[in-house]
């Protein structure tokens, strides 16, 4: 019995984390591994999708980004946020994989997304946290 | 008193003159008065030497020219004489010309003209209660608040009405001095000096992009004011309302919007917003894009163009 619960648990978590934004919901994002020196995060990118996204990744105090796959874009004066440009992507999901220099603590990771919804002329931001 | 109806003798060489010194084609000017390439063919080569007064004045409209410029002044027969002698080159006339040379139909034009009516009148029957069918149709423009000299910029034409609907249009957009076309996604049909028309046959909302660069003499600080109409055939022109009132030549970048040197999130946002699908025609994307990752850029005024660079603020850093 409880094996059957875990299983359907397991499987309703599952199909929670390979849906996309849901119609409506532009944009949305969440920590997927944070290890080590190693940090995912995962952007959700709903139909119809924005024409960019802008991912501002806060650079926890005494490390460094070392590499990062997509590469950043830019990186702010003061080395302490790097930023991405998400470019015509489609609905569906974007990884943000990240090498730190050292081991990152979870309270320390904070990123922002900013985009606008078509057919609108406003902006919207997220803040996602682990 | 002046009637539509009324026919009127034209000079079929100067039409043919007049079109090709603007560069117009057979096609432009079929489509805006409503009449087949066939029958601007004929009226150019004179084998109908007349036209009513509403046919003649949408030509004139179309040409830029006044009508009276089109009349055969030479030949002061009566039309009757010139429409029977029209009716013996071409037996049989096209449709949408039918009724408008031959003497023979006069007679049966009392008749037509009965049947056109209880037509019309059983149009007006059928359709009243079912709303106003013509759509209620809007033309904007939106273009930066300034450009450099020598500088590609975007104008946005939008004509917008009942959602779907495909209509025939002709749009003019009448460019200021020291802005010169570059590209158009779709292209223009027609450019005759600052003048760009298209013809289109489309489904509304309908968009326009337009890329004009100013000249590189374009004093810093005068306003550029652009102007135009969309028509719909068979409606009145109506003019193309502008979202700001002018452009003004000033060294920032278009996309720079408040004028402070950078790109900052908010504006390539609202770029890519507006302009993303646009990229293939030449908007100048790469050099945003590098303008915001470096944080800003200035103005090379000798080498008319912009270089991305760090604000003096971050260097070091």
């Amino acid at each position: 019995m409880i094996g059957r619960c875990c299983t359907l648990l397991f499987l309703l978590v599952g199909l929670a984390a390979a849906t996309p934004a849901w119609p409506g919901q532009a944009v949305t994002a969440r920590y997927e591994e944070i290890s080590g020196t190693r940090v995912t995060l995962v952007v959700e990118i709903g139909d119809p999708p924005p024409a960019m996204i802008i991912i501002e990744q806060e650079i926890p105090a005494g490390l460094t980004l070392l590499d990062a796959s997509p590469p950043f874009n830019k990186m702010s004066g003061a080395r302490s946020s790097a930023k991405w440009l998400l470019k015509d992507a489609g609905p569906g999901r974007q990884r943000i994989l990240m090498q730190f220099s050292g081991p990152v603590d979870a309270r320390d990771l904070r990123s922002e997304l900013r985009f606008r919804v078509r057919g609108t002329e406003s902006s919207e931001m997220i803040t996602v946290t682990p | 008193m002046t009637s539509q109806q009324e026919m009127i003798k034209i000079d079929g060489s100067a039409i043919r003159r007049i079109r090709e010194e603007k560069g117009l084609t057979q096609l432009y000017l079929a489509t805006f008065i409503g009449v087949t390439t066939d029958t601007i063919s004929r009226w150019e080569n004179k084998r109908y030497g007349t036209v009513k007064r509403l046919n003649a004045e949408k030509l004139a409209e179309a040409l830029e020219v006044e009508v009276g410029e089109l009349l055969d002044l030479t030949d002061k027969k009566e039309e009757g004489m010139a429409d029977a002698e029209a009716a013996t080159v071409e037996a049989t006339p096209p449709p949408d010309d039918a009724g408008e040379q031959r003497p023979a139909l006069s007679l049966l034009l009392p008749f037509i003209a009965l049947l056109l009516a209880l037509a019309g009148a059983g149009g007006w029957y059928l359709l009243r209660g079912s709303g106003d069918r013509q759509p209620a149709m809007l033309g904007s423009r939106s273009f930066p608040g300034h450009t450099a000299p020598n500088s590609v910029f975007p104008v946005v034409l939008s004509i917008t009405g009942q959602d779907n609907e495909e209509v025939s249009l002709i749009i003019r957009e009448d460019l200021p001095e020291s802005v010169q076309p570059v590209t158009a996604e779709p292209g223009f049909t027609s450019r005759d000096k600052g003048t760009l028309k298209w013809i289109r046959r489309t489904g509304l909302p309908a968009t326009i992009l337009l890329l004009c660069r100013t000249d590189d003499d374009a004093i810093s600080g005068r306003r550029l004011e652009f102007s135009g109409s969309v028509t719909q055939k068979g409606m009145t022109a109506i003019p193309v309302t502008n979202v700001r009132p002018y452009l003004e030549v000033a060294p920032f970048h278009w996309a720079d919007s408040n004028r402070d040197h950078q790109i900052d999130d908010e504006e390539i946002l609202s770029v890519y917003d507006r302009f993303s699908g646009f990229e293939a025609i030449g908007l100048d994307f790469p050099l945003i894009e590098a303008v915001w990752s470096a944080g800003g850029y200035r103005w090379d005024e000798k080498g008319g163009k912009f270089i991305p660079q760090v604000p003096a603020g971050n260097q070091g850093t």
